[in-house]
């Protein structure tokens, strides 16, 4: 049951990372807004904590960035934009510990429990940091459009492999279950 | 800093990246490494070493926009020796320097700030003096507690250095930084974990750090919140040591560690610049004893996300991302601080390119306002500048940034940059040229008339001057021109040029078939369009963007020609003459010789293409006037930082009588610029 319940709880970090990634809008309205996508994988983050107890750290973490979400959202469905640089860095720090966090304790999950996901989440988690760094510097992106765009790429890739990873990860641990 | 609000720039900008790393140290919480919860200092320590502003950008929140803002105001009544409403705040170095005797209130602030900083540092000096004297009347270490030092540093592979007991000291310390010295309480055994802990400060030269943090401490003395995040990194520098120490030791002895800390919270401990102790006050040991309770090795990984964080925090505070450009504010003549503030902001949104410079103060010239012209003049000019604002503000009840720049009023669609020269000094040259519906009569109380009663509309042109000082500035360059044209004529200012205005350069060359004459107008442009989609059809309008641009490019450069061949033949061989033609090519080497392609001289048929050839022929009747003119229009797009309109080494022309070559000719510059060819 244990097992089960963490198998469900990966399935629904890998569709928060689905929302997380994927943007659809219709006007000034993000039907798969990214705050949802925290919200599920805050909903996963009990059963994790069973194997992986500092993933229940990220809890707080995972609140405020569903929040920070959530006012942007927001703004953007009124049309609006929100200023406030200071925010902005704060809400990148956060982000990165994040995830860095939850792809190391679901890596070390994958280890314990025999599947072969680990490496691919461990080195999807550190390209996956190293963009998120690299866009939030302060640099003129737009003057190097064929490396802004090789960048935009190479995230695109990342998140698509990573949706992939952890749904083949769920399904591996449905496999173990199942034996 | 040389001012008061050179310091208050720098320490409320160390103070707000203080403030940043505090609330991530704070919502991070125990997650990343004592290592990083130190390190992460280097940070404020490199805010505090390099001067704001540096990058021409804020970073975290416009504090120069604010702090220029309140120094506009309360400068405007003083008479400072230090500083100026209207120069703006510059740091140069990141300690203060006072450059002779304070005047005003504000510079004798700095004075008292700047005797501060030296009084700070005395007594850091004094105190650490007195603690080295102290040392030297110390007695050498028994031969028990030499061995016992050699051996802990054996056993840790650390350096050791001379050490001596001291009677009545209350815990042990390093003190010194080229010539460190372990003090050690005399008649008091020393446990070799506390000589571990002091070991490792020495290896890490916690002391060194130690003085430069008390050298910050000096220069911002006056900030409390600075002197409490200096405490705040000092009791992080010895949870960092603690770190060190527990991964050194095994199971029980972290425990016994934790107790002597325990014992120690009531001590006293050394506090002198360039001295590190073990013991830092009992609230802060106390943090550090649950800091051993929850030790833990931190898994290797997650240095990646520390670095990560750590350069997201070091650049957002460094180097900043935008500035908030030109503020024109409420325009209300009673808003003191609207305008100080748009003056501010024309005083920090200096621009950066040439193009930059030429559009802020066209758009300035063309809308009347004195912010736009302030922020593309020389700094010299800014206090004249809000002085004539201010007056004609009081004087016509209107806008505080009212601000015409000659006597006519200009529409507000557009303007061209003519004929951009590069001159010997570095600078430019160019010509600012805008239209006009309605040009005034010679006295200025009428709108001038044609014969037949008609307004005359016209184009106005402004000489101007582009030059380097802290960017690039735009200052008048002659009196401004002005060109009627008659109702009904029109041409693009923008494309098209005219033979009204100057031209860049002027070409000639004299042979035994006539006279060619060619003539050069450039014509460079920002991009000011905007489009406006029409949501009830496929099409839109464009409008013209009134936004200055002060870090603009150039979007397109057009250079014109226009020659002329005078025939100078003799009569009798005019009489023979049924076409004449005329073919231009440039020349960019004037060591070679010209390539004519082949054309097509059709009768009374001009013609052009993108490379800068253009023809003409003409079929002569009894009443011609002995010319034929071409022209072309040659395209730039690109970088044009470098004006590609500079003037080539020559133009050829090929003379054509009766369909057949007759001459050939090479022109030469024989003018640099000047006003429409006679003729």
């Amino acid at each position: 049951m244990e097992r089960q319940r963490l198998a469900d709880s990966v399935k629904l970090i890998a569709y928060g990372y689905l929302l997380l990634h994927l943007n659809f809008n219709l006007g000034t309205l993000n039907v798969l807004p990214n705050w949802l996508g925290y919200i599920l994988i805050l909903r996963a983050l009990p059963a994790l904590g069973e194997y992986e107890p500092s993933a229940l750290l990220l809890r707080p973490l995972g609140i405020l960035l569903a929040l920070w979400e959530g006012v942007l959202w927001t703004v953007d469905l009124a049309g609006s934009s929100l200023t406030g640089y200071l925010f902005t860095v704060i809400a990148t720090v956060i982000e990165l510990y994040f995830h860095f966090q939850l792809l190391t304790n679901l890596a070390d999950i994958a280890e314990s429990c025999n599947c072969p996901e680990r490496k691919r989440i461990l080195t999807l988690r550190t390209v996956r940091t190293v963009l998120i760094t690299l866009f939030a510097l302060p640099v003129p992106w737009d003057s190097y459009k064929i490396l802004t765009v090789g960048m935009m790429v190479v995230f695109i890739v990342v998140a698509v492999w990573l949706c992939t990873v952890l749904f083949s990860f769920r399904r591996s641990l449905a496999t173990v279950i199942l034996e | 800093m040389t001012d008061i609000w050179a310091f208050l720039l720098q320490t409320l900008s160390a103070s707000l990246v203080a403030a940043l790393l505090m609330v991530v140290k704070w919502l991070l919480g125990d997650q990343l490494s004592p290592r990083w919860q130190y390190g992460v200092w280097s940070v404020l320590a490199l805010r505090i070493v390099l001067p704001v502003w540096m990058t021409g950008k804020y970073t975290l929140l416009p504090l120069p926009l604010w702090l220029e803002t309140v120094k506009g105001v309360v400068e405007n009544s003083l008479d400072s020796v230090y500083s100026s409403a209207y120069a703006p705040i510059r740091i140069r170095f990141p300690v203060p320097w006072v450059g002779g005797m304070p005047k005003s209130a504000t510079d004798w602030i700095f004075a008292i700030y700047a005797a501060g900083v030296l009084a700070a540092l005395l007594w850091y000096m004094v105190s650490y003096g007195r603690l080295r004297l102290l040392l030297r009347h110390g007695s050498s270490v028994s031969e028990e507690q030499q061995m016992q030092i050699d051996t802990v540093c054996e056993q840790y592979s650390l350096r050791p250095c001379r050490a001596v007991t001291v009677a009545g000291l209350p815990s042990a310390f390093v003190c010194g930084v080229l010539r460190p010295v372990l003090a050690i309480p005399a008649a008091i055994e020393i446990d070799d974990k506390v000589l571990l802990h002091e070991l490792l400060h020495l290896r890490y030269f916690d002391a060194a750090q130690s003085v430069v943090w008390s050298v910050f401490r000096a220069i911002h003395w006056c900030n409390p919140f600075l002197q409490c995040v200096f405490n705040r990194i000092g009791n992080d520098m010895e949870q960092l040591c603690d770190q060190r120490v527990l991964e050194r030791l095994e199971g029980e002895q972290r425990r016994e560690y934790g107790g002597i800390l325990l014992s120690m919270v009531n001590e006293r401990y050394p506090r002198a610049s360039g001295t590190t102790s073990l013991s830092n006050g009992g609230k802060n040991i106390a943090r550090r004893i649950a800091s051993i309770a929850r030790f833990k090795k931190y898994p290797k990984g997650m240095e990646l996300v520390s670095v990560c964080i750590a350069v997201v925090l070091l650049c957002a505070s460094l180097f900043g991302t935008y500035t908030s450009g030109i503020e024109v504010g409420s325009g209300n003549r009673n808003d003191d601080w609207g305008f100080a503030r748009a003056m501010a902001s024309a005083r920090l949104a200096r621009c950066t390119t040439i193009a930059g410079a030429l559009d802020t103060y066209a758009k300035g010239i063309m809308y009347a306002n004195g912010v736009y012209v302030a922020a593309a003049s020389p700094l010299s000019k800014q206090e004249a500048l809000a002085k004539e604002m201010v007056y004609n503000a009081k004087r016509d009840n209107g806008a505080y940034d009212y601000l015409q720049v000659g006597p006519e009023s200009l529409n507000q669609t557009g303007y061209g940059i003519y004929n951009l020269k590069k001159l010997p000094d570095g600078g430019y040259e160019a010509l600012l040229v805008f239209t006009a519906d309605t040009l005034l009569t010679e006295d200025g109380k009428g709108c001038r008339e044609d014969e037949s009663g008609d307004l005359y509309t016209g184009v106005v042109a402004y000489p101007v001057k582009v030059s380097r000082e802290d960017a690039w500035v735009v200052t008048e360059n002659g009196g401004i021109q002005v060109y009627p044209i008659s109702s009904g004529e029109y041409f693009d200012i923008t494309q098209r040029g005219s033979s009204l205005l100057p031209f860049l350069g002027t070409y000639k060359a004299v042979g035994k078939s006539g006279t060619v004459t060619t003539q050069v107008q450039s014509i460079y442009t920002v991009d000011n369009t905007i489009e406006n989609a029409n949501q009830f059809a496929f099409w839109g309008s464009t409008s013209f963007d009134s936004t200055v641009k002060p870090d603009a490019e150039f979007a397109s450069c057009t250079v014109n020609t226009e020659s002329k061949y005078i025939f100078g033949g003799s009569a009798g061989e005019r009489d023979a003459l049924k076409s004449v033609g005329l073919q231009m090519v440039e020349m960019k080497n004037a060591d070679s010789s010209p390539e004519f392609p082949d054309v097509q001289l059709y009768s009374n048929v001009s013609g052009s293409d993108n490379s800068g050839v253009s023809w003409s022929n003409r079929t002569i009747l009894p009443d011609w006037d002995g010319t034929v003119s071409c022209g072309s229009g040659t395209g730039w797009s690109g970088n044009m930082e470098s004006s590609p309109a500079e003037l080539l080494t020559g133009y050829a022309a090929r003379i054509f009588w009766n369909g057949e070559p007759k001459e050939t000719l090479v022109l030469k510059e024989v003018v640099s610029s000047g006003t429409a060819a006679a003729g």
